[in-house]
């Protein structure tokens, strides 16, 4: 299946603005995030060595959904799906 | 006791009768309501009748700064406007980063009272304590850069300037106050106010240092919070990459990107208008107010097509999207245009271009008749835009006299008020509440009308994602905390931004260091809650009721369209009661006389 990652602000440098992943059918977040599918620079600033869970100033949505509100790493993914990175964020 | 922080000096300015006096700040305000905002709410309350006409002679323009302003704490150069607000008819009060508060208490000065009416034209000086008003007629007319360039020449070169424009002047509900050319105290119409009184500005310089009460543990606390303000991801490089327009993308990928009028909440050509673009195609310079850290400011300048050469401050990412998005443009260059436009008009852009958009539904509807616009005003046109910012801005024609009013007296007037996307009549900021819940029924509870910094659960609901923001649980407690955060903030001085990184006892610790107050942080929030209710107060005399706290028929009725919001409604009502029953308020949303009580607030 084929899901679109879209990155933003500082992150468009680490992992390109949009790119399309090619994952295996039942993919859960966790396996686009490892480096098999984006750049390693880019993993490295998502997700916290440590704990392994993605770094809790990082918002991922899929389909416009927070993922934190979903299942986190283990949220399934389909194929048309749309995950959007943003790095930290204010403003107003 | 004051020791430090406030200079401890109000200076009274009668229009009318051209006396001006000094008077010394009330120490037992300061401690229950600090200064700026608070302060300033308390001033209208004890001495202007919540009924008046906003634009008579009898309305108040209140301009503070508060303890933390020109001293070196984070992100501290903020001046408040407070009065009647006569787009919206409630007590108002807008900010604006910039210099101008620190000058202001370098004069000696912690706020100026503007009352009554001048004659002719006329602008204040303000110089190391002398204060003098000066005719202002040949400035009368001028536009915002240039005012601010000609105080400058008549004073001193380094003279901080607060001026209106010619929309303030003909009393468009839509002026704005500016700082320096280019800082707006955007909101509520309070550049109408001081045009209806013939004021065009002040130009201040001082000298005096501002003393803080306990030097050592003050200069700790500041070291403290910029180090936390410099390790925060947003606070500490984020905000200054790509300023507030960051958040064109985020909203729009969640589907709460209000667009043509909000008769969607998703704009598919986002990315040409986002901050990313922005900062690719028109960036120029990055830019701080005065000790800040953060420095979300941006200068930018047009470099193609027929706008070429065009330069101004901002955009921010309200501008961005009233001018942009909510008109259905995607012409960056046009927005950009019609942003600097509103600044050197002294206009809101959040309202300008709100108006716009809702004038754009009528005529689409044929609602607005075409003998009535000059132009074609279809969504997704950038000219049309522009050329309407300029009528707007100059009160040209009858579709500039009615654009000027705002969009909910425009719709009124086309019969329609429900396609102004306002509450109480102030125009929307640039959030969707039917994909964000909490932040519709901050808008609704607002005490100035719709507004986003009164309250913003954007920060929980969507940028930091701590709360679910499709639920309704939980949000009116959240709405009442953010509120009453703000109010506290709103009267210390300091910018809303450093909340990104800074708790309440945090800036509570900065207060306390610099005026010797003894303020924790639950003094420092139960503050914000007394402001809060003594805003509420006011409009409540004023005439204004539970039914004002309200939103359009669209938002509470008609489903989002598109996007990953689609089929989502705002349900006030699930939230409404909670949040009067939170505020310790009635059925009615009167506050009840224990909350007065255990507030201090005394009601006549
Ligand atoms: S964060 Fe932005 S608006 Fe606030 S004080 Fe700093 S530069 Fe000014």
């Amino acid at each position: 299946m084929l899901v679109k990652v879209k990155a933003y602000a500082y992150l468009r440098e680490v992992l390109g603005g949009e790119i399309k992943v090619e994952l295996p059918e039942g993919a859960v977040l966790k396996d686009l995030l490892s480096s098999l599918y984006l750049p390693p620079a880019g993993v490295e600033a998502l997700i916290d060595r440590a704990s392994g869970e993605i770094k809790p100033t990082i918002l991922i949505l899929k389909n416009g959904r927070n993922v934190r509100f979903l299942e986190g790493l283990l949220t399934k993914l389909e194929d048309g799906d749309e995950v959007s990175i943003f790095p930290p964020l204010g403003g107003g | 006791m004051i020791k430090g922080g406030f200079q401890g000096k109000v200076l009274r300015v009668n229009l009318t009768s051209g006396e001006i006096r000094v008077e010394d700040l009330k120490e037992e305000w300061a401690e229950k309501f600090i200064g700026g905002r608070g302060y300033g709410t308390k001033i209208m309350y004890d001495e202007v009748d919540p009924t008046i006409d906003p634009l008579s002679e009898k309305n108040k323009v209140i301009i503070a700064t508060g303890p933390l302003g020109g001293t070196f704490a984070p992100s501290s150069g903020r001046t408040m406007v407070i009065t009647k607000g006569p787009l919206t008819g409630t007590i108002a009060c807008s900010n604006a980063g910039g210099y101008f508060g620190p000058a202001l208490k370098q004069a000696g000065f912690d706020l100026v009272i503007i009352e009554g009416k001048a004659k002719e034209p006329v602008y204040l000086w303000i110089y190391k304590g002398i204060t003098e008003l000066r005719p202002a007629t040949d400035l009368w007319g001028k536009l915002v850069d240039e005012t601010d360039k000609l105080l400058r020449e008549k004073t001193h070169p380094q003279a901080e300037t607060m001026e209106i424009g010619p929309a303030g002047e003909k009393q468009s509900l839509l002026a704005n106050v500016m700082f320096n050319g280019h800082r707006a105290a955007g909101r509520t119409g309070v550049g109408a106010v001081l045009g209806s009184k013939n004021f065009k500005g002040i130009a201040v310089r001082g000298n005096q240092e501002v003393k803080v009460a306990e030097p050592e543990e003050f200069r700790e606390a500041v070291t403290k919070t910029r180090e936390i303000l410099s390790k925060d991801a947003f606070s500490g490089g984020g905000a200054a990459m790509l300023g507030t327009a960051m958040l064109v993308n985020v909203l729009n990928s969640i589907g709460a990107f209000p667009t043509k009028n909000s008769q969607d909440a998703y704009f598919p050509e986002a990315e040409k208008i986002s901050g990313e673009t922005l900062r690719e195609r028109n960036l120029l310079r990055n830019e701080a107010c005065s000790s800040c850290p953060i420095g979300c400011g941006r200068v930018t300048e047009i470099k193609e097509g027929k706008y070429k050469g065009a330069q101004g401050g901002g955009p921010e990412y309200e501008s961005v999207w009233s001018l942009g998005a909510m008109c259905g443009i995607s012409d960056l260059d046009a927005v950009l245009m019609a942003n600097y436009l509103c600044d050197k008009y002294g206009m809101d852009t959040i309202s300008a271009g709100v108006t716009v958009a809702c004038a754009m539904e009528l005529y689409e509807k044929g609602y607005l008749p075409k003998e009535d616009a000059p132009f074609p005003l279809t969504f997704g046109s950038g000219e049309a835009v522009v050329e309407a910012i300029k009528l707007m801005g100059e009160q040209k024609e009858k579709l500039g006299k009615l654009l000027a009013q705002g969009s909910y007296r425009l719709a009124e007037y086309y019969k329609h008020p429900e396609l102004s996307m306002s509450a109480k009549k102030q125009e929307f900021p640039a959030y969707d509440p039917r994909g964000v819940k909490g932040i519709g029924l901050q808008f609704a509870t607002s005490n100035r009308g719709a507004c986003h910094v009164r309250g913003y659960t954007i920060a929980a609901e969507v940028l930091s994602g701590a709360v679910d923001r499709l639920k309704y649980e939980g949000k009116a407690e959240l709405v009442k905390t953010f509120q009453d955060l703000t109010a506290a903030l709103d009267s210390t001085g300091i910018c809303l931004f450093t909340t990104f990184g800074l708790g309440g006892g945090d800036i509570a610790l900065l207060l306390s260091t610099a005026t010797g107050f003894q303020v924790g942080e639950k003094e420092f929030m139960q503050i914000g809650e007394r402001i809060w209710n003594l805003e509420r107060l006011f409009n409540l005399r004023a005439g204004f009721s539970r039914k004002d706290d309200t939103l359009p028929p669209r938002i509470l009725k008609e489903p989002i369209k598109s996007g990953p919001s689609k089929g989502e409604i705002e349900e006030l009502d699930k939230m409404l009661a909670d949040y009067y029953k939170v505020r310790g308020w009635d059925n009615d949303g009167v506050p009840g006389e224990g909350k007065l009580k255990e507030l201090e607030l005394v009601v006549d």
